[in-house]
């Protein structure tokens, strides 16, 4: 059975520590990767590794990426939802790897959204 | 160019989907994948594809494809005639090789990309 | 995989194994996805292979089961689902390993990352053969070794990539 070493725990441990204690508390943000059977096929995976990756690349760790099914519209995947703490949802839609990385670090990052990518600015939070 | 002339013109066989035929269409797309279909077609284009199996019935109406265009002789599966019937998904069907059917098209100025 | 363990997620799966054998001898590759959700009766296991049924309210096809059903068959395979009412679901698709039509399994690195990270409460044990090799991961386990450490936090996702990379890499599955 494949586990984490004990120095890579040590590591990880004092890593988390350290954060937490600079943190505020909470998450700046959440990204929704839709990963339906259409979704996929589009290209969905490609989306959620390259936002695993900027949040790799900038050591992000108040970010959330979760993953959900089917939203409904197959003919606008690959898409996203991004959720700023206290700001309305966004949707993202048609989007390459690319694209995901611009909304990354404008729209997750700074707050900017990437009005030519969205599809729709929702009107409630949930977080 | 309507579903009905491209099917005169090629002399296609309207299998099912027959109240859709007067629908006209200017794109298409050419694949045997459904991944590959659902990934990439677009609502409107007119699908040239050997597979037979139902399922093709289905990526139809979630892509709002035109119709399926079903090459080299091949027969549609019962299964799949009835859902093309039943979803009004205009099927055809052809003994010409997609090559020749695709380039026919292409030939009547039904493109492959906006 | 995404697209089925999905299916099981929305059944309210708490734990899922996914299994893969790769017999070369037997020219046989078998993926199998168990689930601890809410399970299927008889009748839904059929109407589920079906691509006009679907659960979701959002669309009236549901591809995910078809498409890989149609991908068995086309490499000399089947899929066969079992499932019980309230005790979970399983699905085993087995392919001709040699068929020159058998779709590569892919990244399985990501797959399996991409499960962890969008979903870390759900327990996920990963076991993979491959002729007389194995390789197999249980989160269930790394959280436990983690304390009250998510699994999903940039640390952990980085120190779990580089051991299921080197360890698929043993076993030769890259």
């Amino acid at each position: 059975m494949a586990k984490l070493s004990i120095e890579d725990l040590k590591k990880i441990k004092e890593s988390v520590r350290a954060a937490v204690t600079l943190r505020e508390g909470g998450y700046r943000a959440r990204v929704n990767v839709h990963m339906g059977t259409c979704g996929l096929a589009a290209g969905a995976r490609a989306i959620m590794t390259a936002v695993l990756d900027e949040i790799q690349k900038r050591d992000i760790k108040d970010v959330v990426v979760v993953t959900s099914g089917c939203a409904g519209l197959c003919n606008r995947e690959p898409m996203i939802t991004v959720e700023r703490m206290g700001e309305p949802p966004v949707k993202y839609v048609d989007l390459t790897a690319d694209k995901m990385r611009q909304i990354f670090s404008e729209h997750v990052l700074e707050g900017k959204i990437v009005e030519k990518y969205a599809l729709a600015i929702g009107s409630e939070t949930t977080f | 160019m309507t579903l009905l002339e491209a099917a005169e013109k090629l002399g296609l066989k309207p299998v099912a989907g027959l109240s859709r035929l007067s629908r006209e269409f200017v794109q298409g797309y050419v694949s045997d994948l459904l991944s590959d279909v659902m990934a990439n077609a677009k609502p409107g284009d007119i699908w040239v594809t050997l597979q037979i199996h139902q399922n093709i019935i289905a990526v139809a109406t979630l892509k709002e494809l035109a119709g399926i265009i079903l090459i080299g002789g091949r027969q549609p599966e019962k299964q799949t005639l009835a859902k093309a019937e039943e979803e009004q998904v205009p099927l055809f069907l052809t003994d010409l090789p997609a090559f020749e059917v695709v380039g026919r098209l292409y030939q009547m100025g039904i493109i492959g990309r906006k | 995989m995404l697209d089925i363990v999905e299916n099981s997620l929305a059944a309210g799966a708490r734990r899922v194994e996914i299994r893969v054998e790769e017999n070369i001898a037997a020219d046989r590759m078998v993926i199998e996805i168990v689930d601890d959700g809410c399970g299927m009766d008889e009748e839904r296991i059929q109407r589920a292979l079906d691509p006009f049924f679907t659960t979701k309210t959002v669309r009236r096809v549901g591809l995910g089961l078809p498409l890989l059903s149609e991908a068995c068959r086309m490499s000399s395979g089947e899929m066969q689902i079992q499932s019980c009412p309230g005790k979970g679901t399983r699905l085993r698709a087995t392919f001709q390993h040699s068929h020159i039509d058998r779709k590569p399994l892919g990244n399985i690195r990501d797959t399996l990352i991409t499960l962890m990270t969008g979903h870390p409460l759900v327990e996920l044990l990963y076991e993979h053969r491959k002729e007389d090799k194995i390789f197999s991961l249980d989160t269930r386990e790394i959280k436990a070794d983690l304390d009250d450490i998510p699994l999903d936090a940039p640390q952990v996702v980085s120190a779990l990539r580089t051991l299921i990379q080197s360890g698929l890499e043993d076993l030769g599955a890259y």
